[in-house]
């Protein structure tokens, strides 16, 4: 077990220099650079100013030169610093890490205590008008636009109730709004996939044997049944974490909650490259991290699925 | 072995797959045309798809056309879905805004499918180094959330339409190379295929008239539900603030603009967010739809 945890963490640092390299390669291709980003804030350089700062900034140096220069940076915890307010990239983006992580884990508990129960609510009455209903809410909730639904919770629960705040600006009251908008796209298609899943292993024949040893039809379905039908899910639920990452984004901007996401569109807005690029590594580091924790927990829910097989 | 040992019942199994095929897409077609989501979806799209085309004769007022004095009216007879900040009729606005949601959606989807399943099919058949080699850039892309990959590539091209759909295209294109892959690999051990090497084929044949039939059933379904992804994905970009700029109307930026009046009038938001949920509900719809009828084991991946 130790050493398939090893191997599969060994197995993520090619893809993360590979992701490092890509963003700074993309990054490149921005037009202009730090010091015309800054002189378009209004601030007016001479040349020699430009000049000077190209010199700190190392712009002026070839491509390759600076992408070594910044991979080496980064093996020691060194992002660069914003162009805007010459802070450390990593202290900037390790202050938001917390609340994001904090609104995509309650997104997801969202998403599993919607999605799971009404998935097997539908399964066990499949075919009925409760399934129909079941899954048409479901395709419905996947059409739905997460930004204008959360709008329409703040129209309801903040404007018309007050029962929660509009604005997220932290604490569990801020976090009850957001969470359910970021949850609820992904309950539904964790309900459509539970269904499936669980109508698959009813069928199997493990399923007759314990109904025949006389368990109960709710036992049969939760104990038996769900267990074999959540080795999918739980693989999807790995693929949905990049979902709920990049829905955040646009999350914390509905809520102007503090967070990564805030820290990648304002960096987009005010061309600070060095913090986009560091806020979007960040980020899918933290994606390709859960995806490991999530083939781990596989493991532990599977004990067919080979070790060595990655 | 026994196929080169007795070449007619050779030509006899790979006459069977094409003719069956044949066959099969005139069932197909018939299922498609009585499965009740793709009839419910197929007509929703074909509405909102005369609005795209025809706004300009659907839509009351002009898109753009502002009437302080009756700023921020909500719905009655002469503006049925009221008015907005600047007295534009948002009823108009929502028609002529389901023109940029639909080159949204479907660029996005072109772009990615013609090039992902392009080179998916030509690595995953020819396979040796390059092919490792594109699976290891696709392992890498996919570590990025997709819209995250869209919003730094946006940031690369500046805001505007165009960018954000060659930038939800460019994000999609791993999801295809790995999908349009992994069926090459496995048609290529399918006995037809196996046959016409056999016989004698050449490569491009064996690709784009045997292998093609296995890749494209799931690449289809995986185009429409792709469709309705880069519909939202766009749209919240555009909310954003990295869409179309003020003040063509944009259903995303439409939301946007009706976040700050959510207060004072809840109609201004409301509207554009309904039509975009009818247009993605519409194709989710066509998608499921082809997904049973095409594919019914997959289990459907969405590319946000």
């Amino acid at each position: 077990m130790l050493r398939y945890v090893l191997g599969r963490m060994t197995l993520t640092v090619p893809v993360l220099v590979g992701a490092a390299v890509f963003i700074f390669l993309l990054m490149q291709l921005v037009p202009g650079d730090a010091v015309s980003a800054v002189m378009a804030g209004g601030a007016k350089l001479s040349p020699e100013q430009q000049m000077e700062m190209r010199e700190a900034f190392g712009l002026n140096r070839p491509v390759l030169v600076q992408l070594g220069d910044y991979l080496w940076g980064l093996i020691q915890g060194d992002l660069g610093r914003s162009t805007r307010s010459d802070r450390a990239v990593l202290s900037l983006v390790a202050a938001q890490i917390p609340s994001t992580l904090i609104l995509v884990s309650a997104g997801m508990v969202v998403a599993i205590f919607v999605g799971v129960p009404l998935g097997v609510l539908a399964a066990r009455r499949r075919n009925t008008f409760v399934d129909t209903l079941a899954m048409g809410t479901a395709v419905l909730g996947l059409s739905v636009p997460q930004f204008w639904f959360g709008l329409m919770l703040i129209l309801l629960f903040a404007v018309n109730l007050g029962w929660f705040p509009a604005l997220s600006s932290g604490g569990f009251n801020g976090l009850v709004l957001p969470a359910v908008t970021l949850g609820i796209a992904e309950a539904a298609i964790l309900a459509r996939l539970v269904r499936s899943s669980l109508i698959e292993s009813l069928e199997q024949d493990y399923i007759a044997t314990a109904r025949a040893k006389g368990a109960s039809d709710r036992r049969v379905t939760w104990r038996h049944g769900l267990r074999n039908a959540l080795v999918p899910v739980v693989t999807m639920i790995g693929l949905q974490v990049g979902n709920l990452l990049g829905a955040a984004v646009v999350i914390e901007m509905l809520f102007a909650r503090q967070g990564l996401g805030q820290l990648v569109v304002n960096s987009i807005l005010r061309r600070d490259l060095p913090v986009l690029q560091g806020s979007i590594l960040i980020l899918a580091s933290l994606f390709v991290v859960i995806n490991v924790i999530v083939d781990i927990l596989y493991k532990v829910l599977d004990p067919r699925v080979k070790l060595g097989a990655a | 072995m026994s196929s080169s040992a007795r070449p007619d019942i050779a030509l006899q199994d790979t006459g069977a797959g094409p003719a069956s095929l044949e066959q099969s897409s005139v069932g197909i077609w018939r299922r498609l045309v009585s499965h009740r989501s793709v009839v419910v979806g197929g007509s929703l799209f074909s509405i909102i798809l005369a609005a795209a085309l025809f706004a300009g004769w659907f839509a009351p007022y002009g898109p753009v056309d502002t009437q302080p004095d009756v700023a921020l009216q909500p719905p009655n007879w002469t503006h049925l879905m009221g008015t907005d900040q600047f007295g534009r009729d948002v009823l108009s606005r929502v028609i002529h805004g389901a023109r940029p949601s639909l080159v949204m959606g479907v660029a996005p989807m072109l772009i990615s499918s013609v090039v992902g399943t392009t080179l998916g099919m030509l690595f995953g058949y020819y396979g040796r180094w390059a092919d490792l080699l594109l699976t290891r850039f696709v392992d890498i892309a996919l570590a990025f959330p997709p819209i995250l990959l869209a919003l730094t590539v946006v940031a690369v091209l500046g805001p505007g339409l165009w960018s954000i759909a060659l930038a939800l295209g460019l994000s999609g294109i791993p999801f295809y190379i790995r999908m349009a892959r992994g069926q090459v690999l496995q048609a290529k051990e399918a006995p037809f295929v196996q046959t016409a090497i056999a016989i004698g084929a050449g490569d491009l044949r064996i690709m784009f008239r045997h292998i093609i039939q296995r890749v494209m059933p799931p690449i289809l379904v995986m185009m429409t539900i792709h469709v309705a992804g880069a519909i939202l994905a766009g749209a919240a970009l555009s909310f954003l603030g990295l869409g179309i700029p003020p003040p063509s109307p944009e259903w995303g930026t439409m939301i946007q603009d009706g976040r700050q009046f959510i207060a004072l009038s809840w109609w201004m938001a409301f509207f554009p967010g309904v039509a975009l949920a009818l247009t993605v509900f519409a194709t989710n719809l066509l998608g499921d739809g082809l997904r049973d009828v095409l594919s019914p084991r997959s289990k459907g991946e969405r590319i946000r």
